[in-house]
């Protein structure tokens, strides 16, 4: 369970997040909405750890990432899978050796199986083939590098896995097979998902349940049918997407 | 009045006064970053032997690939030593010492402080550019995401590299700056191999060349340290990765210099002082 408490970070004079309150229980899929800007990954990085609050806590599995350092900070992190929006594979290495990574670094047990059936299987469960295995990153398409670096995050076998924006930048099949993906995870490996996302039709289709950030805090919460019924004239601009007419700033 | 006259100076002098402890302040959390950054990197060398690939590829890098560009300023380094020497002991000393003069020069001095200024435009800017871009493209975070440190697989073996190929390069610059001094006595100035020979082993003492290497090791450590430092706290897009490289290469030529004003003082202590 990933509870956040009081969340709160001030960046540029700004409090981005200012008293965050939310809770995801295990195996649930929640998706965060909210407009750019609004500390959706930032959100994501601080229950990562990878920024640390100005107050509030995040616990994982009841340890709080904001105060763990060292080694005990990257045993809760070994826990939570993170894909980038931008991917984040390392170039200079092939598709290959960017999922097995996690493996050999960690020196994760691999339960006598060998490395490159373990990288073979992870790839099969993206939809990708052992042709890419040897290609660099920079050969592959957008979609591709979202599959392997996917890939890359299942090697460490990671009880939650926070998605930053996954089909962003990807044509509409390309975007909707990513969150089939999202959702086949989640059902069939039973992982906790949290995604940030712009894409409403992506949003519906992998919550359980929507929560939108707004004015950094959670604005609202509820299962998509809900948020689609609601009356929360902030919630019904974002969701239906209108620029003019409502309390959402477009400047 | 006077009361009235020192506040209104205290007034004036303020801004100046917040700019310089703003400088103090920023210089102190620059050196403390990077303290805990050689920290955790010296840390995590007992796993130097699992990553060697990582530590291999750098020393190749380092090594290998700067070779072409030692050769040449080693050699050119040699040559205008020699006609420069030899330019300032006419009249003083008898030319035909100038294989002592040229030896001991390169061997304390020339070989690892102009290497090590070449290969920190080199390899200080390749580090700060390759981890700079690696930081605005999130592949840092990446790697803290996996629970991989990026002290222990980024910093360490950039770190372990530089301080043992820097000597290795000066080696090879200290003989080929030698030929080069060789190259302009024997053609130019009419100095006979057996000549410069004997004057490179009168003047030759085994602690000079092993001081010069100690020398090396520490201005490869230091170039590492400004690379790794300067790339990984690299801000912004590709605007960011310049500024960083630029820092990268600026600080570590200045600490190059400093390093060796204090490292000769102290390896090679003028008897009676």
């Amino acid at each position: 369970m990933i509870e956040i408490r009081g969340l709160k970070k001030r960046l540029r004079r700004r409090w981005v997040l200012n008293g965050v309150d939310f809770t995801i229980v295990d195996g649930e899929s929640v998706v965060i909405i909210g407009q750019s800007g609004t500390g959706k990954s930032v959100l994501l990085k601080h229950i990562m750890g990878l920024m640390k609050p100005d107050e509030g806590s995040v616990l994982i599995d009841g340890h709080d990432v904001t105060r763990l350092e060292g080694e005990a900070l990257l045993k809760v992190r070994r826990k939570v899978g993170f894909l980038f929006q931008s991917s984040a594979l390392f170039d200079s290495l092939t598709v290959a050796e960017n999922v097995a990574l996690p493996i050999t670094e960690n020196r994760l047990d691999t339960g006598g199986r060998l490395l490159p059936d373990i990288v073979r299987e992870k790839l099969h469960l993206v939809g990708l083939s052992e042709d890419v295995e040897a290609l660099k990153p920079s050969s592959l398409s957008g979609g591709m590098r979202k599959r392997a670096a996917l890939a890359r995050v299942l090697a460490m076998e990671p009880s939650y896995i926070l998605y930053d924006e996954p089909t962003t930048g990807l044509d509409p099949v390309m975007a909707d097979s990513i969150s089939h993906l999202i959702r086949k995870l989640q059902r069939e490996a039973k992982v906790t998902s949290i995604t940030v996302t712009h894409d409403m039709r992506s949003a519906y289709f992998v919550a359980d349940r929507i929560a939108m950030l707004h004015d950094g805090r959670i604005r609202f919460t509820g299962t998509p049918q809900e948020i689609i019924n609601s009356s929360d004239p902030v919630v019904r601009q974002f969701v239906e997407g209108f620029s003019e007419n409502g309390p959402l700033s477009t400047v | 009045m006077r009361a009235e006259e020192t506040a209104t100076v205290i007034v004036t002098r303020l801004p100046r006064l917040v700019r310089v402890a703003e400088f103090l302040i920023n210089v102190v959390e620059e050196v403390g970053r990077m303290a805990i950054m050689v920290g955790q990197a010296l840390r995590a060398i007992p796993s130097a032997f699992r990553s060697r690939k990582l530590v291999l590829e750098q020393m190749a890098q380092m090594g290998v690939d700067s070779m072409p560009l030692v050769i040449i300023i080693s050699v050119f380094t040699g040559a205008v030593a020699a006609w420069q020497a030899a330019y300032q002991i006419q009249g003083l000393i008898p030319v035909k010492y100038l294989g002592s003069v040229i030896g001991r020069n390169v061997m304390i001095e020339l070989g690892p402080v102009l290497t090590a200024l070449v290969v920190a435009g080199r390899i200080g800017a390749a580090m700060a550019a390759e981890l700079g871009t690696m930081k605005v493209t999130e592949q840092v975070d990446a790697l803290e995401a996996m629970g991989i440190p990026p002290a222990r697989y980024l910093v360490m073996p950039r770190l372990i590299s530089a301080t043992l190929m820097l000597p290795v390069l000066v080696v090879f610059a200290d003989f080929l700056a030698i030929l080069g001094g060789y190259l302009v006595a024997n053609i130019l100035l009419g100095i006979s191999t057996y000549t410069y020979v004997i004057g490179l082993r009168h003047s030759f003492e085994a602690r000079d060349l092993f001081a010069g290497l100690i020398k090396a090791g520490v201005f490869g450590m230091f170039m590492a340290i400004m690379g790794c430092h300067y790339g990984l706290r690299t801000e912004g897009g590709a605007e960011g990765v310049g500024k960083s490289t630029m820092q990268a290469v600026v600080a570590s030529c200045v600490s190059v210099l400093i390093a060796d004003y204090f490292l000769t003082t102290f390896l090679f202590p003028i008897s009676g002082q």
